[in-house]
């Protein structure tokens, strides 16, 4: 009744399963007609125009860097010549940087840049100079915090007033760098993020700057497992007044995930727009601890169920006797022996394991036909091998005319024939297998 | 047309003068397998095309920081993978009904749309699809579909290969019950 339940489930199962093959590769969708050609030329097309008026990068952040050097500059003039007085009237002196950082050539533009090339680039040390700025004061004090490195400032002409207090005060950061419009100086790539207080620059605004340091950012890295609760940290450097809006309704930049999941932060600016998001999958597992239990043994036609010990599904299982990955192994057909079985369970990296040895006896009964009690040591006794397995097994020995001359009712291999004549006789045993298999067969006594 | 190994490409994109060329090379080895992909997540011709250009452009910002210790291909789809999931996300997100289940936005879409067109059993498999949780239906897709190997889908999704089978043979597991059922 059961094996038919089986096997009607099996030929179910066989049935999903080939359904599942015959789909192999095929699917439903198709795409409009020469879409793939056109995709190239979408994208690059998309590239160009993300890119904006920009031409390329590298002019992008000259031309940042222009403008910031610029509105330092002003900022500076500013400050030399109002100090004490900043909070007052919010002075639009950064207009005209401002104004060129949205044009194609601001350089052209700028008037104190008849003479020689305000900015240069060298392309690949990064390095940006700042040279002969005729007439402007440069004024960098320890409170400001301005950082800027990998950059050179050099102050060629004697009219310039450049203040350098303070190597490490004055450090920019790559070549990031960007003003926004509540005075905040915002240099990216690096440490710190300045701010000037009072000074309205209007460059940029603090939106755009917070999209762009959470793009860079905001990061909750990869999809990842443990057996402890994960620490998410979204917190982005270098942006201002943005607020993290997670999954599990925390606000805080660092969250600790405590159970397996999909966690995702959304991260916003304080109007409210999303600035950018990120995703991971958390999946803790607690560690696993396989017990494979005592060593046992079985005889070889018998099966037997060899289960690890856990429950948990998550786990990879790697058997040394099978290529299941399951948590319990089915072992059958084992030719006899000794057998280590050793289990691996991986679970995140965590890694366990357990060992047992199971012994698989020969239990194939091997009964002789003939027998020589005489003495010499062999087959002096009718010694069938195997029934030691099956300890309580009842033997019966009959003469030709059917009477019992022996009978045990757990016969231990001991009979030596010794109240018999030579001759002919039959057995009979009954194996205490479970199944009371019965075997019959004759025995032929000799003694010489 | 010939094929570029990864670091071909990669050298091609590094340098200012050349990086369009390698990207076009890029592009034309890696797009459609990459639409595919964000496809099979999507469902919809629309979103999927959207998602592949937003990729593509992602790819290209970020080509000069990509640090070559997975594959460019396994990058890529590492990429297009979390556009898409971001993408759902929005899209959930929008939605003027509350739900709890993106997979209801999504089998609208197999329903009523031109591109989607194939054997009732093959839109019934991709409704299948649907009830599996988000990271067994990735899973099925790049191993089923893209016959990816699970190392190869390891590197993409940042999980092991253990729990990568286990993903995969509950996904199968479900699926069969699904078409068995029928």
């Amino acid at each position: 009744m059961k094996e038919k339940k089986d096997i009607e489930n099996i030929s179910k199962e066989l049935e999903g399963f080939s359904k599942l093959q015959s789909l192999k590769g095929k699917q439903p969708f198709s795409v409009p007609d020469s879409y793939f050609d056109n995709l190239e030329d979408n994208i690059i097309s998309k590239i160009a125009k993300e890119a904006g008026p920009r031409k390329i990068r590298m002019n992008t952040k000259q031309v940042l860097f222009y403008a910031a050097a610029a509105s330092i500059v002003a900022i500076f003039i500013f400050i030399a010549m109002r100090s004490g007085n900043q909070d007052a009237n919010q002075p639009q002196i950064a207009d005209q940087p401002t104004e060129t950082i949205n044009q194609e050539n601001p350089i052209a533009n700028n008037n104190n840049q008849k003479e020689e090339s305000i900015v240069d680039q060298r392309n690949d040390e990064n390095i940006h100079r700042i040279e002969s700025i005729e007439k402007n004061a440069v004024a960098v004090e320890n409170d400001k915090n301005l950082d800027i490195q990998n950059q050179e400032i050099r102050n060629n002409t004697k009219d310039n007033n450049l203040n350098h207090k303070n190597t490490s005060n004055f450090n920019y950061a790559n070549n990031d760098l960007e003003i926004n419009n509540d005075g905040n100086l915002n240099i990216n790539n690096g440490q710190t993020i300045s701010s000037i207080n009072g000074v309205n620059t209007s460059i940029g605004n603090s939106t755009t700057i917070a999209r762009k340091a959470v793009h860079k950012y905001l990061d909750l890295g990869n999809d990842r497992c443990s057996s402890k609760a994960i620490r998410l940290d979204a917190s982005v450097k270098h942006a201002r007044d943005i607020k993290y809006q997670w999954s599990t309704k925390d606000t805080t930049s660092i969250i600790i995930a405590q159970e397996s999941g999909l966690y995702w932060v959304n991260v916003y600016d304080l109007n409210d727009n999303l600035l950018g998001s990120d995703t991971v999958t958390i999946t803790i597992i607690e560690k696993p601890r396989p017990n494979l239990g005592g060593d046992r043994s079985i005889c070889n036609y018998e099966s037997i169920l060899i289960s690890s010990g856990c429950r948990n599904t998550e786990y990879y299982y790697k058997w040394s006797v099978s290529d299941a990955t399951t948590a319990e192994v089915y072992l059958s057909n084992m030719d006899p022996g000794t057998y280590q079985i050793e289990l691996s369970v991986m679970s995140c990296s965590d890694t366990a394991t357990s060992s047992m040895i199971l012994t698989v006896n020969d239990c194939n009964l091997k009964i002789p036909n003939v027998i020589t009690p005489n003495g010499d040591g062999r087959n002096d006794r009718f010694i069938i091998s195997g029934l030691n397995h099956y300890s309580g097994s009842k033997l019966y020995i009959m003469d030709r005319t059917g009477s019992i001359v022996y009978e045990s009712i757990d016969y231990k291999n001991d009979w030596a024939a010794s109240n018999v004549q030579e001759g002919t006789y039959f057995y009979r045993l009954l194996l205490n297998d479970g199944k009371n298999t019965e075997k019959n067969g004759t025995l032929t006594i000799i003694r010489k | 047309m010939s094929n570029h190994t990864d670091q071909d490409i990669i050298r091609l994109c590094r340098d200012p003068q050349t990086k369009e060329r390698g990207f076009r090379i890029l592009l034309s080895q890696y797009k459609e397998r990459t639409y595919w992909h964000i496809r099979r997540i999507l469902l919809d011709h629309e979103d999927a095309n959207d998602i592949t250009q937003d990729t593509f452009v992602k790819v290209w910002q970020n080509l000069d920081s990509f640090r070559g210790d997975s594959s460019l291909f396994s990058w890529i789809y590492r990429i297009s993978t979390n556009e898409s999931l971001n993408f759902l996300r929005k899209m959930k997100k929008m939605s003027t009904v509350p739900i709890e289940k993106v997979e209801y936005l999504l089998v609208d879409k197999l329903d009523n749309n031109n591109l989607i067109d194939g054997d009732d059993i093959e839109i019934k498999l991709q409704r299948y699809l649907l009830k599996l949780p988000e990271k067994q239906r990735l899973v099925f897709n790049m191993r089923y579909f893209e016959e990816l190997k699970y190392k190869e889908i390891s590197e993409i999704l940042g999980t092991s290969v253990g729990g990568l089978k286990a993903s995969y043979h509950h996904a199968i597991k479900k699926i069969e019950e699904n078409l068995k059922i029928d």
